[in-house]
């Protein structure tokens, strides 16, 4: 999840005329958990669907919603400048198509204000941005860069990039850099998307780096702003949530005009799209409540959107383009309940009285432990997730038809078990200075290929201590059979690796082989250092029980 | 100082070791003349009293090399259960047993019997031992031949302790097993704990209070005495119930299945009926039916378990078409089958619910699964990479979130947990989406538990369900850890003997 960070002292500013303890419990009630806070910080978790979280400012603008102190959607002014140009060049249509920009003058930028900007850039860059695949973002001074621009294809190009001394190569980037090692490989062309200004200088290399010569830093007082990228879409939402925040931030805002071939479009940030004639019985049954149209549109201006009344039993409803998490009717219901406050909402239970039932699996699987313990069995619960070593080597077997998961972060878990011995072996070999007899089982679900069903349950259990017999597990099973089912097996000599030769069997039940049974090898033993002799069973539950 | 109710065994004990000090727990036996676990039980007991003290001393232990093989009989080395013969005597032996004292070396390596080997060794310790003396070729038995070497008196005092300390040999014993540990497959030596017995300061205060008339009577009731009526003209003996005893190893079932059992209850208290479904799942039902776009940041290979070389290319094409619908459209992107086809192991139990909704066509019911879900994450103390979710789901026409909000309030609080807020959150197919948050009295905190939500109508479109979905879920571990007390959610999983026996069957 995102993280935002900024000073509690800009919260106890902006809401001066509040206790800054109530303000701040309210912060979980408009989506955002709190992750830590110091004397002075505060580092809050928003969602991603919410971009508009990801300043200070996006925070502060849902806070004045929801106590009242500003509602409705956020007004604030674009002036049209026809000097603000970039010219497209058909050649990036293959590559990178999109560029939108603005313009954001008059406001000094402090360092507190721009670690936000870059703060919102990185998140819009991991998030919507889809690790720039998708969209990235460029800040620049404004005063050193000359429009009007010209957004084009280049093979070769050499500019200084940010954080660099000197000019650098287009391949130096690519391959010194390491937004060029880490965003090069986005593009797959032998020409890449380049932003030069009137003077011929590159001021960006998106969506790997911007030029040094446009860096914004402490006093800078004009902005301009381009989102590049692959999605229409994701690129206007991108600049959609920068727009709003540079105005809340205070700054003066203009269009800048992009221009390709004859056709001229311009970004509007203000563009609001309407839910229209959302029943408000559709609202209230949802929620169950009896709110009225002016009760609704009253909690959807505390989220900072704006409603009307449509007809007597329905509104429609305005939505800022910057939000990006609302679909449809349903996720205004969800406003509204933020908007009428989740403290407010009184619980209650449905009237609907039905009568529940457990699994029939797992009422036999509670009736087999029981069985099990009262035989003097311990249950161990062991995790599905194995390796080869302990699941084959170990057991001198070799393994087949398994299950594999890509890319598992862990060596020791990268197969699907295939049996439960194996661990249960394990968990003797870790408990061996504990006191024996050791008996042990375990009810648990085991995966295989060469199956018809992938997923079957399995009992297995193995009783560890110096004298140990084959009846002794035979005993186990057999009364486990008799207690619990009342069900006739039989023992038939295999030869399975894992046992000692000549002591191990296939347990049989009505003609079909249901599971193994016999004394552990000492290779076994030895495989797994266990010191002390091991007797065990492992039966498929599923085949057994028809389950 | 007042008299303690002390058993017959205790009192035993304690007289006898007014006048040792140290004395070891074989020797307490016979000197008390109690069994060894009486012995062991009256000492257990005593040191619980704070009366005697143990210390555990080591040492040498001398024993036959293998006990098993005395009667192994196609050992060479002559071994049966009674005794060891050496070679050199019996070499000296078969001399004698011919009555002569004088033999030629050549006719006596024939009539011993020996192996070449056996017969230079036997043959180095007869004259060293003197037994033999040598003249030319022919070799004379001694008068010393008659008394036994050091090494024979050794195995003889081995013979008849089975095994002995090496601090209490003599000095012609520690001879004798100098001479015969260089001498392979004879003796072996380990070392091996012993407890050593003393009164206690407050013991020695003690023992002058026990009154030495000891009662007489009955003392463990048997068969034999109940049938002869001998009960009816003597007393029982008082026996000391104050004290502890040993503990049985009883049978238990892991406190995870514990907790799980307990939530089932819930569930079922509640109205809820279990389903069941499969741990290997499609991204179709896992992912793409729940509305997560495939770009999604959860769906990369970094999060998720794929599984190898195996796809699910059984995708109903009613369903896929409406998902794809809403995909494209909402998500804005091209919807694409294959990725659906892609097999996972279930990140959340989620994809078990809405196929068993799709399946069914239940339109108003309660239902609720407990198991295994997967997330690609190294472990820590604080994430595993696999763990048990918990669902519950409730279908209806007029259920709406005030209930889902009752019905989450009513489940916390048949877990004891009685102070619940929620707050708004975020899942991709629940919309309104809440998370709960509970107060831990034995924490002193909130924690966050459960998430939960009403289902977004692009899933329960996509398989035809009209009805209001509510559903809540989250990972049952961390109930367990605060229930248990642990900071390391693995010990969960390390199934320790010491802990599972250990662990309350019913915490209070």
């Amino acid at each position: 999840m995102p993280v935002v960070e900024f000073p509690i002292e800009d919260i106890s500013r902006i809401f001066s005329d509040y206790d800054l303890e109530y303000v701040l419990n309210m912060l979980p009630f408009i989506g955002l958990d709190l992750e830590h806070q110091d004397d002075k910080n505060i580092r809050l978790e928003y969602s991603p669907n919410r971009p508009d979280f990801s300043t200070f400012y996006g925070i502060s603008r849902a806070l004045k919603g929801l106590l009242g102190k500003e509602v409705g959607i956020p007004k604030f002014e674009v002036q049209a400048n026809n000097n603000n140009l970039i010219n497209v060049d058909p050649s990036v249509s293959e590559i990178r198509p999109y560029i939108v920009g603005m313009v954001a003058k008059d406001h000094k930028l402090s360092n507190k204000t721009i670690k936000q900007i870059v703060s919102m850039q990185e998140d819009l860059h991991n998030g919507l941005g889809r690790r720039r695949s998708k969209a990235s973002i460029g800040f620049h001074n404004l005063d050193n860069v000359n429009f009007p621009l010209e957004y084009t294809t280049m093979e070769n190009l050499s500019f200084i990039p940010l954080d660099h001394s000197s000019e650098l190569t287009l391949t130096e980037i690519l391959s010194n850099t390491e937004q060029g090692k880490k965003f090069g490989k986005l593009l797959k062309d032998s020409s890449y998307p380049v932003l030069r200004d009137s003077k011929g200088n590159v001021i960006s290399l998106p969506p790997i780096i911007n030029s040094e010569s446009t860096r914004i830093r402490d006093g800078v007082k004009n902005l301009f702003v381009e989102v590049t990228g692959v999605d229409k879409k994701v690129v206007y939402n991108v600049l959609d949530n920068i727009t709003v925040t540079l105005a809340d931030i205070g700054f003066k805002l203009e269009t800048v005009i992009r221009q390709q071939g004859n056709s001229r479009d311009t970004f509007n940030a203000n563009l609001n799209t309407t839910l229209s004639n959302i029943k408000t019985d559709y609202i209230n049954k949802a929620l169950g409540l009896t709110l009225t149209s002016e009760d609704l549109i009253d909690c959807l201006r505390k989220c900072r959107l704006d409603a009307t009344p449509n007809d007597s039993n329905s509104i429609n409803c305005m939505i800022p383009s910057y939000r990006i998490d609302i679909f449809g009717a349903i996720d205004i219901v969800e406003e509204v309940a933020i908007g009428y406050g989740l403290y407010n909402i009184e619980p209650s239970l449905p009237k609907s009285r039905l009568y529940g039932n457990k699994s029939r699996q797992n009422y036999f699987f509670d009736k087999i432990r029981q069985a099990m313990i009262g035989m003097g069995l311990i249950e161990n619960i062991n995790f599905i997730l194995s390796n080869k070593d302990i699941h084959f080597k170990k057991m001198n077997l070799s393994g087949t038809n398994f299950f594999t998961v890509n890319n598992s972060k862990s060596d020791e878990h990268d197969i699907l078990r295939k049996s439960l011995l194996p661990s249960l072996l394990y968990s003797l070999s870790k408990n061996i200075h504990e006191e024996y007899p050791q008996k042990l089982f375990e009810i648990g679900p085991i995966f295989g290929r060469e199956e018809a069903k992938f997923e079957k349950w399995s009992l297995s259990c193995v009783s560890a201590f110096n004298g140990v017999t084959f009846s002794e597990i035979r005993a186990i099973l057999q009364s486990l059979m008799e207690v619990c089912f009342n069900a006739k097996f039989e023992t038939k000599q295999s030869g399975n690796l894992s046992f000692v030769k000549g002591r191990s069997a296939d347990i049989l039940y009505n003609g079909n082989v249901i599971g193994q049974i016999g004394e552990i090898s000492p290779l076994l033993i030895d495989s797994f250092k266990i010191k002390m002799p091991v007797a065990a069973f492992e039966l498929d539950l599923t085949e057994f029980l028809r389950i | 100082m007042t008299e303690l109710n002390l058993h017959k065994i205790e009192k035993k004990i304690l007289l006898s070791l007014v006048n040792h000090d140290k004395i070891d727990v074989d020797t307490l036996a016979s000197n008390t003349d109690l069994s060894m676990d009486n012995v062991r039980r009256g000492i257990e007991w005593l040191k619980y009293k704070g009366l005697v003290s143990v210390s555990i001393n080591k040492d040498s232990i001398v024993q036959f090399a293998s006990e098993k093989s005395n009667d192994d009989s196609s050992s060479n080395k002559t071994k049966n259960s009674n005794s060891i013969t050496l070679p050199e005597r019996r070499i000296v032996d078969s001399i004698r047993s011919k009555g002569q004292k004088t033999i030629a070396i050549g006719d006596l390596a024939k009539i011993s019997g020996l192996s070449n080997i056996e017969f230079g060794v036997g043959m180095q310790n007869a004259l060293r031992n003197g037994w033999l003396t040598k003249a030319g070729d022919n070799l004379n038995l001694t008068q010393n031949s008659e008394k036994p070497s050091d090494e024979e008196a050794l195995l003889e005092k081995i013979l008849k302790q089975k095994k002995m300390k090496l601090s209490e040999l003599n000095d012609q014993e520690l001879h004798g097993f100098t001479l015969l540990k260089k001498r392979p497959g004879y003796i072996r030596e380990t070392i091996e704990k012993f407890f050593k017995i003393s009164l206690s300061s407050e013991g020695k205060k003690v023992v002058p209070t026990i009154k030495k008339d000891e009662q007489e009577g009955i003392g463990t009731i048997t068969a034999e005495i109940l049938s002869s009526g001998k009960w009816k003209n003597e007393k029982f003996t008082e026996i000391d119930v104050s004290s502890p005893v040993r503990s049985y190893g009883i049978g238990r079932t892991h406190p995870l299945t514990d907790i799980i059992n307990e939530i089932r209850e819930i569930f079922v208290s509640m109205g809820f009926s279990e389903i069941e479904g499969s741990i290997i799942q499609s991204c179709f039902w896992n992912f793409d039916v729940l509305f997560t776009p495939q770009d999604h940041p959860a769906r990369d290979m970094q999060d998720t378990f794929y599984i190898s070389n195996l796809t699910d290319e059984n995708i109903d094409p009613i369903i896929s078409k409406k998902v794809s619908n809403f995909h494209s459209k909402e998500w804005n992107y091209d919807w694409d089958i294959e990725k659906s086809m892609q097999t996972v192991l279930r990140t959340h139990t989620t994809p078990v619910t809405i196929k068993y909704l799709s399946e069914s066509k239940l339109s108003e019911g309660r239902i609720f699964s407990i198991g295994r879900v997967f997330r690609n994450e190294k472990m820590s103390y604080k994430h595993l990479m696999e763990f048990h979710q918990i669902e519950g789901v409730v279908i209806g026409e007029t259920v709406n979130l005030r209930d889902l909000m009752g019905l989450q309030k009513q489940f916390y609080s048949k877990l004891g947990l009685n102070k619940v807020k929620f707050w708004p959150t975020y899942f991709p197919y629940t919309e309104p989406s809440l998370q709960s948050m509970v107060f831990i009295d034995k924490l002193g905190k909130w924690i966050e538990l459960f998430g939960m939500g009403m289902f977004r109508p692009e899933v329960t479109q996509s398989v035809g369900i009209t009805n209001n979905v509510l559903a809540w879920g989250g990972g049952l571990e961390r109930i367990a850890m605060i229930r248990y007390g642990l900071d390391d959610v693995r010990e969960l999983y390390d199934n320790k003997l010491s802990w599972l026996r250990k662990q309350p069957i019913c915490p209070l």
